[in-house]
């Protein structure tokens, strides 16, 4: 699934979209707790991460940052969550695609689920 | 010995200070001590010396600040000239031999060889007696750090023999080694080290899994610094033989129990570390999963915590 479809499902604001590249998302995965985040990746092929949109409540730059460090392409920042200058700077040095919706994350995960994002699991390719 | 040679002595210890995990007095003395005020009597300071089995007592005043000592030679002397019943103030020694809570191992040796005392009481800069320190702790101190620098040395040099000659030594850095200063209390920068270093690792073309491996266990490690490590310290990173040696010390003050530390869920991190996504108990658990081998040294003021991530392959 493209960036901009997924803008659009969520009714989401674009901050930063890298530039040449087609990032394709196949999984998402959703948490306020960065070190939750880096504790999941432990049982998954590295591939992974590069093809997930982490969806989450919390705004600063260690989500940026946490996002980098294992190659994750996208994030949604949901609850009306506005990225400060220093995160979208951030992300658009590390080429990762930020958004910010409205919704609530529960919401945010079952719009993502039903449209075909699969968990980040062994289905997610 | 003559005093030249005890300067040369002392010199000579002063060196090994750095290698002792405890080297404060605070690590070892006595604590709380036990003292009385000048208006106790002396028939007191001898009941109390027998009930505690010690020789010797500061007195404090109202403030708890040291203004003398009691040693088992006035008890003698006063019971000698039948003047027990007398007040402490008429009988103790006014100039009082005493140690700071915050000197090294090594100015407590030399403390102790040139005044020869056998106790002697412990102030804070307030000059308030906060412990005692006897000849006998300092030796059983020394004897247990001993111990613990021995198994430490023995595990390190069968844990990071390839590199062991890097950790020691800040001058042999070439292309394959990583260095950082942690030296913030801004939260905005934490990570800014561990996202270096796997730049570093990717431009030496180190399988993905691994700098993924390494990055993730720097990072928290560094957050930690951060978090708890009063926000300085230092990162070091080798790549010898494929394998990745990441070294990361700081000054804070330490972890008290690190077994309890490791458990998953505990934390003594403050709010404004859950704003950031972290403090909830699983960084070092995280660390412990994504590296092969992981040392921490905690002291009363600072940690060093030594990962190694190993190829799948070399395993």
């Amino acid at each position: 699934m493209k960036i901009d479809e997924i803008a659009e499902l969520l009714n989401a604001t674009i901050y930063s979209q890298p530039d040449g590249q087609d990032i394709d998302i196949n999984c998402g995965g959703a948490s306020d707790l960065m070190s939750d985040v880096l504790t999941y990746m432990s049982d998954l092929p590295p591939d992974i991460p590069k093809s997930m949109i982490l969806i989450t409540g919390l705004m600063n730059p260690q989500v940026i940052r946490t996002s980098a460090l294992i190659d994750i392409p996208a994030v949604v920042f949901t609850r009306g969550k506005v990225p400060s200058q220093q995160v979208i700077d951030k992300a658009k040095e590390n080429d990762i695609a930020v958004l910010s919706t409205g919704l609530k994350t529960y919401t945010v995960c079952g719009i993502l689920y039903k449209a075909g994002l699969h968990s980040i699991n062994g289905e997610c390719k | 010995m003559n005093m030249n040679s005890y300067e040369k002595k002392l010199l000579k210890y002063k060196q090994y200070d750095s290698l002792l995990i405890n080297g404060r007095i605070s690590d070892f003395m006595s604590k709380p001590p036990i003292t009385l005020t000048r208006e106790a009597t002396m028939a007191d300071a001898k009941a109390l010396m027998r009930d505690n089995k010690i020789s010797g007592i500061p007195i404090v005043d109202v403030d708890g600040v040291l203004v003398g000592l009691i040693s088992l030679e006035n008890i003698i002397i006063a019971l000698e000239k039948q003047q027990i019943n007398d007040p402490i103030e008429k009988h103790m020694v006014t100039d009082v031999s005493h140690l700071m809570e915050n000197m090294a191992v090594s100015t407590v040796m030399s403390y102790l060889m040139t005044h020869g005392y056998h106790r002697y009481p412990v102030v804070d800069d307030k000059k308030k007696v906060v412990g005692i320190v006897t000849q006998g702790d300092l030796m059983l101190h020394l004897y247990t750090q001993l111990g613990n620098i021995y198994m430490h040395n023995k595990r390190r040099e069968e844990l990071l023999m390839p590199v062991i000659h890097h950790l020691d030594s800040d001058t042999k850095m070439d292309e394959n080694s990583f260095s950082y200063d942690i030296d913030t209390r801004d939260m905005d920068q934490a990570g800014k080290g561990s996202t270096l270093f796997k730049k570093f690792l990717q431009e030496r073309e180190v399988p993905v899994d691994e700098v993924r491996r390494a990055s993730i266990s720097l990072y928290e490690a560094e957050v930690n610094v951060v978090l708890h490590g009063s926000g300085k310290g230092e990162i070091k990173g080798y790549l010898v033989n494929d394998q990745i040696f990441m070294v990361v010390v700081d000054h804070g003050p330490g972890i008290e129990d690190i077994d309890l530390a490791m458990e998953i869920g505990y934390t003594t991190a403050d709010d404004e570390a859950r704003k950031r996504g972290f403090g909830a108990g699983l960084g070092l658990n995280n660390i412990k999963q994504y590296t092969d081998k992981l040392i921490i040294i905690s002291s009363s003021h600072g940690v060093k915590i030594e990962m190694v991530v190993i190829p799948e392959r070399k395993k």
